[in-house]
């Protein structure tokens, strides 16, 4: 209470001393930090609703909902689309008044990219999924658009590749830190789509000797062998992985029981590709050796994290960016007077 | 945003525990996948908000195959739902249905996304300066242009 009352009235106080000097046309990166704001804060609050309904409406006349991970599938994703689609066009456009028009103009290329990544997608993965073309399009047009600032400040191609150079080198920090921010978001929504349009799942009950096959691997289940840890005992199941360029790779998810507290738990085997991971958890292991197993392939799962560490690496160059390093600026005196006659 | 999404994400993938079992898989390839799609949105009841796709409950099993066994019967997708709210109220959606008691929900953000976009354009309006910002007049458009064209 303190804290929040503290903050509002100190707001208050000061609030008709915020004079907003700056004017700026819709069209103008001003205008675009708002469409972010409008779009992260609705976002926000349809998660907030979606979580505290179930508990307004219990209070008002008992009747109990669930609000899950489809409803706000159906309401956060679509809001994400027009914002992840303006993100490229945000660091194009200049502050105070922009011509939309000259910065699409820049964006042909990467549009084009983005539609060509589109099309290929469609091509190959004929019959399936329309959003996994439109999302895997919609992924490179925001890690394309990333660089498309660093690009149209080299000069390139009419100017010689070591001015270029020299202009990239004296770009402000503040600039990469933009790019690396929005390749993170890229990276994260190729991992999101790609794992939610591509990701494949076998669930089998096998005999030693089985084989499973998954996204070009195959899984041979080798038997079960007993294990017993410093405070637990286990049974440990052994899948030899091969195909696409791996040798007898060892995959060994267990069950597991804690002796002391008789507690179960399910040990999952994870071993990441490139970027991509196979996953393999267990169910029953039956007397006779036999096992239950459930195997995903989850394509490109890790730049999901990946991407989120990328943004967060932006974040930083940009905080150390010159022009913030210094310190923020005192507060004009002008500002003071207005803020402590208004007390 | 970042933990925004971040949070977003962990909802959208949390792994599941080991749900399906191999016996309860239809023979039926089409069934079995609309069977998977319908389970990922209902709830199950003992859980804290995971559906019966992901729960590994002896409850959500039982669901799982009434949820098969209504599609074997011949079921649409909409009537298997309806069967289930039936029988458990409409706690077992996980995504309520558009109603008049769930009006807030559903209509929070679009209502919001709209008032807030009308309110930012009327505060761009209200702004007198911003009307009328200075455009350059023909004279000065032409001295512009003559002094491009000598730089150039």
């Amino acid at each position: 209470m303190v804290f929040i009352g503290g903050s509002l009235t100190l707001f208050a106080l000061r609030a008709p001393g915020m004079k907003t000097g700056s004017l700026f046309a819709p069209i103008s990166r001003e205008g675009a930090l708002v469409f972010n704001n409008l779009f992260l804060t609705t976002a926000a609050a349809t998660v907030l609703v979606g979580t505290l309904w179930p508990l307004v409406l219990e209070a008002f006349d008992g009747s109990k909902i669930s609000v899950g991970a489809p409803f706000f599938n159906l309401t956060f994703g679509p809001l994400m689309i027009p914002l992840l689609l303006a993100v490229p066009l945000g660091p194009l456009l200049s502050w105070k008044r922009s011509d939309l028009m000259g910065v699409v103009q820049r964006l042909y290329f990467v549009a084009g990219a983005a539609l060509l990544v589109g099309v290929i997608v469609l091509a190959y993965n004929s019959g399936g999924n329309v959003l996994a073309a439109l999302g895997l399009g919609l992924a490179a047009w925001v890690i394309l658009g990333a660089f498309a600032e660093i690009w149209a400040r080299s000069g390139l191609p009419s100017v010689s590749v070591s001015v270029a150079i020299a202009r990239i080198a004296g770009m402000p920090r503040s600039g990469w830190g933009t790019a690396a921010g929005h390749f993170g978001l890229g990276l994260t929504l190729l991992g999101i789509v790609s794992v939610s349009a591509f990701q494949q799942e076998v669930i089998r009950q096998v005999q030693p000797g089985d084989t499973i096959s998954i996204a070009g691997y195959d899984l041979r289940f080798e038997g079960v062998s007993p294990n017993k840890g410093s405070n637990f005992v286990e049974d440990v199941v052994t899948f030899v992985v091969t195909g696409n360029n791996v040798t007898e790779h060892r995959l060994m998810p267990a069950k597991r029981v804690y002796t002391t507290r008789r507690m179960p738990t399910t040990e999952a085997a994870i071993e990441t590709y490139w970027f991509s991971q196979l996953y393999v958890s267990l169910g029953e292991v039956a007397k006779d050796g036999s096992v239950t197993a459930r195997i995903w392939w989850k394509p490109f799962v890790t730049l999901i994290w990946l991407g989120a560490m990328v943004m967060a690496f932006g974040g930083i160059v940009s905080l150390s960016d010159r022009r913030l390093r210094v310190g923020a600026p005192k507060p004009s005196r002008n500002k003071i007077k207005v803020a402590s006659a208004n007390a | 945003m970042r933990r925004l999404l971040a949070i977003v994400f962990l909802v959208l993938l949390a792994v599941p525990a080991f749900a399906v079992q191999p016996d309860e898989v239809l023979d039926n390839p089409a069934l079995e996948s609309r069977a998977r799609a319908l389970s990922a949105e209902l709830r199950c009841m003992v859980c804290q908000n995971q559906s019966i796709d992901d729960s590994d409950a002896s409850l959500a099993r039982d669901l799982r195959v009434l949820v098969r066994e209504r599609l074997v019967a011949g079921d649409s997708d909409e009537q298997v739902l309806d069967y289930l709210v039936s029988r458990y109220g409409e706690f077992v959606l996980l995504k309520p249905r558009l109603s008049i008691r769930n009006l807030v929900l559903w209509a929070t953000p679009v209502a919001l996304l709209i008032l807030a976009g009308l309110a930012f354009i009327a505060w761009q309006r209200s702004r007198p300066a911003n009307s009328k910002i200075a455009v350059l007049s023909k004279d000065e458009e032409e001295r512009i242009a003559a002094l491009l064209d000598r730089k150039d």
